[in-house]
């Protein structure tokens, strides 16, 4: 396997869903390839980094906003929706 | 609608396709996390990501009955919080031309950068003061570079629902992802050398 191969398989390898074979044989270059190892250790670095980094759970506040906009929304879909026939019947007139 | 464990997206949908608002509050509940961490990652701003996150909801309510199924609900949602993303950050963009954005770069000259990988540890530098530079270095690329780095990279989704996403086939996904980690490799080398070139001044 040669580097330009390497780079082509680089995302499923990073993810771990590259084939036994495949995986085996990008190890093997890397073994001996010191600019590809280089490259894909920064890589695996910059994911890592980033996924742990950020702690973007939604705020609560936020949470409480959406929740308001889309009871609104949802009020206002109600009010458009064509009213069904009375089922009462009007009082006969005298 | 009681409770909504043990209950698929599909089903949910069906019952909020029906009117039922509490299923697709649940709906909103299952997903509101990771909708608000894709919006703010993809637009780095609290105010934006909020606005995302609202703006994706609100059409996803008001569109749902054209959602066929086709693709899962998850992939559906997230391509209107991308889309929606991509206009707010080209909107962005537009109000404030940056000179120092990146320039689109050609196959040959990210394989030729490749080839020729500076040996620079870039561990040191992310070792170091990581996180802030890598936001940014991040937020410098250039938004369908980013989208597709986010989506692949961070949220973890196969590439071919990354695809399935920004409406693109498997081997952009591949090429977009790949131009996004040498333009991340780029300016991340390029900061470490503007550090070490200070650390020499000093």
């Amino acid at each position: 396997m040669n580097c330009r191969r390497i780079l082509g398989s680089l995302t499923d390898y990073l993810h771990g869903e590259t084939g036994v074979k495949v995986c085996e044989e990008i190890d093997r270059h890397l073994d001996g390839c010191k600019k590809c190892r280089i490259h894909v250790d920064s890589m695996r670095q910059i994911i890592t980094l980033y996924q742990r980094w950020r702690d973007d759970t939604i705020p609560k506040d936020i949470s409480i906003r959406l929740k308001q906009v889309i009871a609104e929304e949802a009020r206002k879909a109600d009010a458009r929706k064509p009213r069904k026939a009375s089922k009462t019947r009007k009082r006969p007139k005298r | 609608m009681a409770k909504s464990k043990g209950i698929k997206d599909e089903q949910l949908v069906g019952f909020a396709k029906k009117g039922d608002t509490r299923a697709f509050g649940n709906l909103m509940l299952r997903y509101q996390n990771k909708i608000y961490r894709l919006a703010r990652r993809m637009t780095d701003t609290d105010e934006d990501a909020e606005d995302v996150l609202q703006d994706a909801f609100i059409k996803a309510f008001r569109k749902l009955s054209t959602f066929k199924g086709r693709s899962k609900f998850s992939t559906w949602l997230y391509r209107i919080t991308v889309n929606i993303a991509l206009m707010k950050l080209r909107r962005r963009r537009l109000s404030t031309v940056s000179l120092s954005e990146p320039v689109e770069t050609e196959d040959s000259t990210i394989q030729r950068d490749i080839e020729n990988g500076s040996p620079d540890p870039l561990e040191k530098l992310l070792g170091m003061e990581s996180a802030e530079v890598l936001d940014k270095a991040i937020n410098g690329l250039r938004e369908n570079y980013r989208a597709v780095f986010i989506l692949r990279h961070v949220e973890g989704l196969s590439t071919r629902e990354t695809a399935d996403i920004l409406e693109i086939d498997v081997p952009a996904v591949k090429s977009r992802l790949h131009r996004a980690r040498t333009q991340l490799k780029v300016q991340l080398l390029g900061h470490a050398k503007n550090q070490k070139t200070k650390g020499k001044v000093v």
